[in-house]
Order: structure tokens, then C-alpha cells, then sequence
């Protein structure tokens, strides 16, 4: 359809419906609904409607249609201004008398106006709201940092602890011990659903059987012990803390739960923690929580909290200086240097080739163990050689030993590996080669006929296992340097074993406990 | 008027979307956390780096999506707060019915809690919904002046 403009002229009168002259001014059809109020009555004229006017010829008094502004923002629909600029309508100014807009004696629209104003504020609102819940969303989404200070750091772990929040002391515990806690938890819980010892759906992250609770938990802020700029230990003056463990809620599989039978029927175990009680039987001093200050926040540490309880115990206080880390440039660097170390009973040197953050405690504790350990001498032998083969594994590179040269009191021993087979040379110039597929045959040989069948095949695929992954130690990068870290370097030993076995085996170790 | 109610049903969907997302969606020990809190530990899931940081960014824009949806909605721009819609009701939806059937682990210190899941799901099939029906809403008619031209 076309609207024509406001280009004036006389419409033919047959295009109004109503068979009678149109007072109006060049209404368009397609508008019926488009009141001009009081045209009829006060511009009569000669300009007939082209469409329906059902309201024509009415006096219009309500705030209908839309404002006439509206009329004008039309191109093409010949209205607004365009009245009195048609020519033909009676004037260039003033064609329509004292209402060029043609609302004669009409109130103002107010209803759409106000429909306006409503969708406005809605829109606003919506906008504010949206805004406002997603800054909530992105600071809630945040990963968990620590807190500002140690005490609430040290409330926050004990409150987590005490509503059985696993993902909060998880997540609020420091860092690198947490890393360290959730990459070898996976891992292991792996493996033993591989082995049928927890069911196929156990999630690492859904232990179960373990319900801790605290109440009234109070910390002594006065006595809180700032050992450095980045250790505070916090005190527990009051509350308590109970564990009970049900064995029968660990996702245990069927086999296993049927082969332990009467000792999963026990009743569930309870331990309460009574700091209150604890302070007097520790002769007044009160269990201390040890929180690390990391980047700019405070994380309750369990390393530095055990380390805290060893000192307290032995009657020690934090040494004033720790050692200082020194890492090595590449991981092969560090796995020799420590090897280096220990020779030589250096036992300074290890410590400081420890990974800063996981073992930052043995570093700060440094001075304490080596006054305790006293003098180590060195062994007497030298490492000539160590080539490694590296494998990246869960937080570092594993470097398993391919060939390592040492020189004792002046004669060389050598050990070398080549695929699965070992070859160990002594000083004396005697060599021994073993592989993976004759440790059955080496451990029916030394154990003889008493070992039984079951064990042999047990023992011998666990020795295959270890010498076909190589057993070695764990390095860790932290800002640049490579350390040995020897929490991950015995995890993965563990494994390693763990990997040798097979689910059978696990039914002949409940023979055995049977 | 198919379309109208198309878009309250979308709106109602919308709303109710977003405001499962900040009811619990996990349990760890007596603590319920919302969905936006649940990201935090994205770490946990494996999901560190960068794309731990896209599912962060992909979930918390959906509020913002479900809120430039009615204000399309309330602007009269139908068709394209619909198909914003879809695309809410499509993210929104998908995660809170994975979230929905994990559900469960009873006994376990930690688990899924379902009130949230499927309060998002509700709003985003709501979502879907309202869209679908504005989608295929006939357009309204016009009424054509009878004269023709002059």
C-alpha cells in the first residue's frame, strides 16, 4: 500500500466511507485509530478522507492516539507540520485556526507518554539489576583467595572444618599444599578404583565417611606468635572439634565390603578436640595454627602447623633464619646436584635445592634440623655421571636414572638401564643385568619354594612395574629454578607400585587378611 | 497476542534462570554454595588457565544476556530478544540439566545439590519457550486503507 504525502489536493469524496466531506486535513486510511480530535467541528474544509474514519466528525476530548509529534515523524503520511505547508489547505502558518495540531480542546496524551516513561524505568531497572548481579557473579566466580589477615585465615580453615567443608579447606588451605593435596588424591583414588577397592563412581571429591564438627572456636589475637613477616602462629584458646569416621559410608566396592565384613558393622568412631582441655594438659600453651602469608594473602598451612607442634613439643622455637632456597637451572641440574648433596652430606644444600613453596617449612625450619641431625659426614663417594631419562608428570618432570657412574674410595660403580633391564656393574668389575620379565624367576630363586604362588606373581609384576617406569626422583619449577620435591618424588613411587598391581592381587591380600 | 505472551512467558523464564544460578548448586559438608561460587573451585575440575576462565566467562555472562534480552523484550524488539533467548536458554539449560541428573551422592561431603540446577532449568525451558512461541508468532496485521491511491 502507499500513503499519499501531504501534497495537498482533493481527494476524490467516493474514498469516504462515510459519503460525507471529511473536515479533516488530509487523513490518511490505515490511521482510523489516529483520533484529530475537533477537526470536524472547527477546520471545516474540503478535504476528504482516503480511508476509514470512524472518528471523524467527532470531537475527540481524551488523550488519544499518539502525540502528534508522532504524526510528524512520518515522512509521507502528510501530516504535522505539513498541514499548513500543503498548498491548498488554507495557509502556510496557521492553516487549522488555533490548534495547528489539530487537538482541539483534547488533553495532552498522557497514557502513552506514560507507557513510555514505564518501559523506560523497566528497561533502567533491568539493566541496574543485571549489572548489579553480575558483579556479583564475577566476584563470587573469583578463584577463593586467602584472607587479609591470619586469624581469619585460621578461623576460616576451622570454620570449614568444623561445617565439613572439604572445597573450602581445600581452597583455603596455602596454595602449593593444596596443589599437592588434590593432584595425589586424584590420582591415588584412581588407581584404586582401577585395583576395585573403591567403586567405579567414587569421586575424590566426594569423600564420604568422615563428618567433622566445631563449635565455639576462639582464638587468643594477643597471643597470636609473629614468627616472621610471613609466619604467624594463631592460638586456640577455646571450642572443640569432633571427628566421626564411618567405615561403612567409604565408597568401599562389594567385594570389599563382604571380604571385611563384621569390621565394617562397627559403629562410627568419634574423637573430640577440646582446645580448652588441650591448653591445660600442654601446660597451659594453647595448640597454635600456623598461617603463610603467600602474594598478599594469609593461608592456614598444615605443614607449618605440624612443624609448629614438632617445635613446641621438642620445647624449640622458630630459628630467627631459615635457608635459603637454591634451585638449579634445569631439571637434570637439580636431580644431580641433590644426588651431589647427599654424597657429600650436605645436608644445607638439599634443603635448599627443596621446592620453596611446598617445603618452605623444612627451609624456615632449616637451622633447627641441621642442630638436631648434628654432623653428617660424607659418604665417601663422588657421583662421576648421571644421564636420566625425563618424564612429565602431575606438577613436575619425573628424571628416572639411565645411567649413574659413582666413584668409591677411588673405584667406579656403575648402573645403567637400558628399555626394562638394569645392569649394575661393581667396583670389582663383577655386572648383574636384570630385566622386568625375570624378576618372577629371581624372587622363586630367593625365596624358594615357601613363597606362594600367588605372592611370586604379585612380586614379580610390582618388580617389573618398577623397572620398566624407572624409579626416580620428582622436580618442580617454582619462578624459574628447578628443586626436588620429595613429597611428589615418594607419591610417585607409590603409584608406580600401585600400578604394578591388578585387581586379582587385591583379592589375594583379602585372602590373606581372611 | 501470541507474541505478547510468548515474550511475559520468555521474561518469566529469563528471570527465573538467572535466579537459580545464585540458589545452591553444591553441597560441601553443611556449606551450599551457588553456581558463581561453584567457579571458584573450577581449579578442582581441572579447569585452570584459560579455559577455566571461558566457562567463568561464558556462565556469568548469562546474566547479562538474560537481562539484554527483556530489555529487548520491553523495547518491542521481539525477534531479537528471542533469539538472544534461545541462546540463554541453550547454555543456561544444557549446564543445569548436567548439573540436574549429577544430583544425588547422598552421604557424600560433598555433592550436587539440585534446587538450583533446576530452578535454571525451569527458567531456561521457560526461556526456550517464550522464544519459540514469539518465533513463530504471526506479525500483527496491518489494516490496509481500502480507497488505493488518490
Amino acid at each position: 500500500m502507499s500513503y499519499p504525502g501531504g501534497g495537498g489536493g482533493e481527494w476524490p469524496p467516493q474514498n469516504n466511507p462515510y459519503g460525507q466531506p471529511q473536515p479533516g486535513f488530509g487523513q490518511q486510511g490505515g490511521y482510523p485509530q489516529q483520533p484529530q480530535p475537533g477537526y470536524g467541528q472547527q477546520q471545516p474544509g474540503g478535504y476528504p478522507q482516503t480511508g476509514p474514519q470512524p472518528q471523524q466528525g467527532f470531537p475527540q476530548t481524551g488523550p488519544q492516539g499518539f502525540p502528534q509529534q508522532g504524526y510528524g515523524q512520518q515522512p509521507g503520511y502528510g501530516q504535522e507540520q505539513g498541514y499548513g505547508q500543503q498548498p491548498g489547505f488554507g495557509g502556510p502558518q496557521q492553516p487549522f485556526g488555533q490548534q495547528p495540531y489539530g487537538f482541539a480542546g483534547g488533553e495532552p496524551p498522557k497514557k502513552k507518554r506514560t507507557g513510555l516513561i514505564v518501559t523506560a524505568i523497566v528497561a533502567v531497572i533491568a539493566l541496574a539489576a543485571g549489572t548489579f548481579f553480575t558483579v556479583q557473579a564475577l566476584r563470587s566466580s573469583d578463584v577463593a583467595a586467602g584472607s587479609e589477615t591470619p586469624t581469619t585465615a585460621a578461623n576460616n580453615l576451622l570454620s570449614a572444618l568444623g561445617s565439613g567443608d572439604v572445597l573450602g579447606i581445600m581452597n583455603g588451605l596455602a596454595p602449593a599444599e593444596a596443589k599437592l593435596s588434590k593432584d595425589y588424591t586424584e590420582a591415588t583414588v584412581d588407581e584404586a578404583k582401577r585395583l576395585e577397592i573403591l567403586k567405579k563412581d567414587a569421586d575424590p571429591q566426594k569423600i564420604s565417611g568422615v563428618e567433622i564438627k566445631s563449635e565455639g572456636i576462639k582464638f587468643d589475637d594477643a597471643a597470636a606468635e609473629k614468627v616472621n613477616d610471613r609466619l604467624t602462629i594463631n592460638k586456640v584458646v577455646e571450642g572443640k572439634i569432633t571427628v566421626t569416621s564411618d567405615v561403612k559410608k567409604i565408597p568401599l566396592t562389594d567385594k570389599l565390603v563382604k571380604a571385611l565384613g563384621a569390621k565394617l558393622d562397627q559403629e562410627p568412631e568419634t574423637e573430640t578436640l577440646d582446645f580448652a582441655k588441650e591448653k591445660d594438659k600442654r601446660k597451659g600453651k594453647p595448640i597454635g595454627i600456623a598461617t603463610i602469608k603467600v602474594g598478599d594473602d594469609w593461608y592456614p598451612s598444615l605443614f607449618y602447623t605440624i612443624a609448629n607442634a614438632y617445635l613446641e613439643d621438642e620445647d624449640l622455637k622458630w630459628p630467627a633464619q631459615g635457608i635459603k632456597p637454591a634451585g638449579a637451572d634445569s631439571a637434570e641440574a637439580a636431580a644431580k646436584q641433590i644426588v651431589e648433596k647427599s654424597l657429600a652430606g650436605d645436608l644445607e644444600g638439599v634443603i635448599a635445592l627443596l621446592p620453596p613453596d611446598e617445603m618452605g617449612v623444612i627451609q624456615d625450619l632449616g637451622p633447627v634440623l641441621l642442630d638436631q641431625a648434628g654432623r653428617v659426614g660424607d659418604s665417601g663417594a663422588k657421583l662421576v655421571e648421571l644421564e636420566t631419562d625425563s618424564k612429565d608428570v602431575t606438577g613436575g618432570k619425573q628424571l628416572t636414572i639411565k645411567k649413574l657412574v659413582l666413584e668409591v674410595k677411588g673405584k667406579k660403580a656403575e648402573i645403567s638401564r637400558d628399555g626394562d633391564c638394569y645392569t649394575a656393574k661393581a667396583p670389582d668389575g663383577k655386572s648383574q643385568k636384570i630385566c622386568a620379565d625375570e624378576i618372577a624367576q629371581l624372587v622363586e630363586q630367593q625365596g624358594g619354594r615357601d613363597v606362594p604362588p600367588a605372592a611370586v606373581d604379585v612380586i614379580s609384576r610390582v618388580g617389573a612395574q618398577v623397572l620398566k617406569d624407572g624409579l626416580g626422583v620428582v622436580a618442580t619449577e617454582v619462578d624459574g629454578k628447578w628443586y626436588v620435591s620429595p613429597i611428589r618424588t615418594y607419591s610417585e613411587v607409590v603409584l608406580t607400585l600401585m600400578r604394578g598391581l591388578e585387581p586379582k592381587d587385591i583379592d589375594e591380600l583379602l585372602k590373606l587378611v581372611k | 497476542m501470541r507474541r505478547t505472551w510468548g515474550a511475559v512467558v520468555g521474561v518469566v523464564g529469563l528471570i527465573t534462570g538467572v535466579a537459580g544460578a545464585f540458589l545452591p548448586w553444591l553441597r560441601s559438608g553443611t556449606v551450599v554454595r551457588n553456581s558463581y561460587e561453584v567457579l571458584a573451585f573450577r581449579g578442582f575440575a581441572g579447569l585452570d588457565g584459560t579455559a577455566g576462565e571461558v566457562v567463568r566467562g561464558v556462565w556469568v555472562a548469562i546474566t547479562p544476556l538474560a537481562v539484554s534480552c527483556v530489555v529487548l523484550w520491553v523495547l518491542r524488539l521481539h525477534r531479537f530478544a528471542a533469539c538472544v533467548a534461545l541462546v540463554f536458554g541453550t547454555i543456561a539449560g544444557t549446564v543445569a540439566a548436567l548439573a540436574a541428573v549429577q544430583g544425588g551422592n547422598e552421604g557424600a561431603l560433598v555433592g550436587i545439590t539440585p534446587t538450583g540446577p533446576l530452578v535454571t532449568l525451569g527458567g531456561a525451558l521457560l526461556g526456550v519457550a517464550g522464544a519459540i512461541t514469539v518465533l513463530t508468532a504471526k506479525s500483527r496485521t496491518v489494516i490496509v486503507s481500502p480507497g488505493g491511491a488518490p
